[in-house]
């Protein structure tokens, strides 16, 4: 008999991403369904305006994103009217996102996904002197020294623990599937983790403070335009830069000394899981490429993150991307439409109609019909994932020098085969590769920055005639943002924004099922995973965290659950 | 005392933008006696926790969902929305509650007050109020007021924008503005 696994029942408010799993009496998935939120109708609210303010709505898309939407959205109109930025903005832009990406892979590998792996009240049991050992043998497989080696840090982090469960407030932990026999890292390893989190919600803030150091006002960034970038005060001032590489410097041990090697200890004790793919799912990746690491313009100019398609799992070959090729299908999703379309020619026209079956007193996904807020993305009529993973194996497919390289070492040090990649670990792992390769490449981005403008560069932005560009134009922003490929596309007549449609990253691997009955990454990554208990789905949070959904775009309400609240009511009726 | 006022909220999707606008209106129509950092947190997620762990007090503007008609107001303490954040239940919420619980572990952090207010209609892409929460909006904003001089923050008030001023500068931003 299969049995159903709902995660994240429907709250009363609309949103957030929803799992509806089927399970064999092995408990094992067959089947898996994805449904979600995502922002839309961008279009309803730019269509008309001046294409130059269009990021500062888009910005207001996502606020863990804001800054990369608020980007794409400037390039797409640069793009359209075939603008090419001056080096500093460039490098300017290229370290803004850096810091996101920086701040976002740390943030989501200890405070929203780390917890998938470390069971926190084992660490109760941890011998303080053996969690040392343990935190020299990881750094040293890494190639590092460890961030913390200290048996007095990791006892009051224990002591810190004992106080809290004490107190019966485990605070974020409270909830957690202690105790699942899913969990394998021992008691000092789980410690040494817990240290590591406690660490990296202090260290953040640092990432934080970079991205407003070129970002302007924060929390939403201001610096950018369309022709470049307006923080020439900051550039010129040599102590401004300085800042952002202490600042970066600093931020870069902790991830050499602590994110990658918890990231090797994690993929040692579970490397059992990342053996047999679990977690791998589509194991076809889309990166449209990603900083440009030249002047000469867009979709020419060599890049960090070289775009293309890999297939299959098959690294022998890359496909190369055709931004034509992009198109979006509303079949499963709540949207009129018949046929997948361009974004160019993307429409966003709701048709909400509802939920299946009521078991229960659970309505479930009518998984026949139409089922997410989602649409299901293709490329060149083929489902594909998106993310760090997929700009690691495209990367290293195609040869890329510097991926190649740190791929290889990874695996290497790991002593670990890549076939590994295709997996819950390896999308895991593949974010703390590409959290290195960040870190290092900004020192040589802030040092490029320094030097140009010390040999007397200060040209940040380009100028353009904005009545004779704007007549009729297109043009799109496809960028690698933190979660994987996002494009904005804009079409511009008269001065005037005729259509624009945002694709964000989530779209690619959330969505449902496409015409063809296809799945989705989330939802193919979910099969064949065997579940230790289906009451506690750990295993399929453990691979949907992998991939950092971020899906809680558009409601940002405050959602109290039903709890009872009524004596924090104020009284209006004699306000002032 | 670090004081810190953070409006949160979605201006693309009506009433979710009450927080952003109540923030930019007590900025304009409000001063005080002591530092107030007024922010426009907007769709702020995890960067909130920053402001968790750097002030002392941390007053949330925001909606909120209660069983409740529109426009009802809450003060909610912190300790009243702990343990609500459920992680292990859905996939991600990286948002007020959740990061309250996640600092909740540290050592050190703010007092944190939301000051919610029950939304008509957040599912429109609009940007604009409904006229009940536009009603409400005066007693949303003297409830943060209040809350600052419970913490021993006078305010006077000045003459500033008003809130469709305030609606209609959202709704149109210009770079411009900004060279």
């Amino acid at each position: 008999m299969s049995k159903h696994i709902v995660v994240d029942p429907i709250t009363r408010i609309e949103g957030h991403l929803r799992i509806e799993a089927v399970i064999d009496d092995n408990n094992t998935i067959v089947d898996a369904y994805s449904s979600s939120t995502m922002f839309r109708g961008i279009e309803e609210i730019l269509k008309g305006r001046d294409p130059r303010d269009c990021g500062l709505l888009a910005m207001r898309i996502c606020g863990v994103c804001t800054g990369t939407h608020y980007q794409r959205s400037i390039e797409a109109v640069e793009h359209a009217f075939n603008v090419t930025i001056p080096k500093n903005a460039r490098i300017v832009r290229n370290l803004i996102q850096g810091s996101l990406y920086v701040h976002d892979h740390v943030v989501h590998f200890y405070h929203l996904h780390a917890l998938d792996w470390v069971d926190i009240t084992k660490a109760l049991e941890a011998d303080v002197q053996k969690t040392v050992d343990e935190a020299f043998k990881w750094a040293k497989v890494a190639g590092e020294t460890p961030w913390v080696a200290d048996a007095s840090k990791f006892a009051a982090v224990q002591e810190r623990l004992k106080k809290f469960v004490k107190q019966g407030r485990l605070g974020p932990f409270a909830k957690g599937y202690w105790g699942n026999p899913h969990y394998k890292l021992t008691p000092e390893q789980n410690l040494l983790a817990v240290t590591h989190y406690l660490q990296a919600l202090d260290l953040q803030r640092d990432a934080a403070k970079m991205m407003a150091i070129f970002g302007g006002k924060n929390p939403h960034p201001q610096s950018i335009v369309v022709g470049g970038v307006t923080c020439v005060q900051d550039i010129e001032n040599p102590a401004r830069i300085a800042l952002f590489k202490d600042l970066l410097v600093n931020f870069r041990r902790f991830i050499k000394g602590a994110y990658l090697p918890d990231v090797y200890m994690a993929g040692t004790m579970y490397a059992d899981e990342a053996l047999d793919g679990t977690g791998g799912g589509l194991k076809s990746y889309l990166v449209y490429g990603g900083f440009r690491l030249d002047d000469t313009g867009f979709y020419k100019s060599s890049l960090l993150f070289p775009s293309g398609v890999v297939l299959n799992g098959d690294l022998s070959k890359v496909v190369e991307f055709d931004p034509a090729k992009v198109a979006e299908d509303v079949t499963h999703s709540w949207y009129e439409g018949d046929k997948p379309l361009h974004p160019f020619d993307g429409k966003t026209v709701p048709k909400y109609t509802g939920f299946g079956k009521k078991e229960n007193g659970i309505a479930y996904l009518d998984t026949k019909g139409k089922y997410s807020w989602i649409k299901s993305p293709i490329y060149d009529d083929k489902r594909v994932e998106v993310g760090p993973l997929a700009r690691m194996v495209v990367g290293f497919a195609k040869k890329d020098k510097r991926i190649t390289e740190y791929v290889t070492k990874f695996l290497k040090n790991g002593n670990l085969p890549a076939k590994v990649l295709f997996s819950t670990v390896g999308r895991t792992a593949a974010r703390a590769i590409e959290t290195e390769i960040m870190a290092d490449i900004m020192l040589e981005w802030t040092d490029e920055l320094a030097k140009n403008v010390a040999s007397g560069d200060l040209s940040t932005w380009t100028e353009f005639d904005f009545d004779s560009v704007s007549k009729d134009a297109k043009g799109y922003g496809l960028e690698e943002a933190p979660r994987g490929a996002l494009g904005h596309w804009v079409k511009i007549k008269n001065g005037k924004v005729e259509n624009y449609q945002a694709v964000v990253p989530s779209t690619w691997n959330a969505a449902p099922r496409d015409y063809k009955n296809r799945m989705g990454a989330y939802e193919a990554s979910l099969i064949g995973t065997k579940v230790a208990k289906p009451e506690e789905p750990l295993e399929i949070l453990r691979t949907i965290h992998s991939f950092d959904p971020c899906i809680a775009c558009a409601v940002h309400i405050v959602d109290t659950k039903g709890k009872s609240l009524g004596e924090f009511k104020v009284n209006t009726s004699c306000s002032i | 005392m670090k004081t810190a006022l953070i409006g949160i909220g979605n201006i693309l999707f009506k009433d979710e933008g009450v927080g952003v606008y109540a923030s930019k209106y007590i900025s304009e129509n409000f001063c005080f006696d002591k530092e107030v950092d007024i922010i426009d947190g907007g769709t702020l997620g995890f960067k909130l926790m920053r402001y968790y762990q750097e002030y002392d007090k941390v007053i949330i503007l925001d909606t909120v969902s209660i069983e409740d008609k529109p426009g009802s107001i809450y003060n909610l303490p912190s300790k009243a929305l702990l343990g609500l954040g459920s992680y292990r239940k859905t996939a991600h919420e990286v948002e007020v509650v959740e990061m309250l619980e996640i600092c909740s572990f540290l050592e050190k952090m703010a007092k944190v007050n939301i000051i919610g207010i029950v939304p008509k209609d957040i599912t429109s892409v609009e940007i604009d109020l409904t006229k009940e929460i536009k009603r409400a909006f005066l007693a949303f904003v003297n409830e943060a007021v209040r809350e600052l001089e419970r913490e021993g923050i006078n305010s006077f008030q000045k003459s500033g924008k008003d809130l469709d001023m305030i609606i209609r500068e959202y709704a149109n931003p210009s770079m411009e503005a900004l060279l």
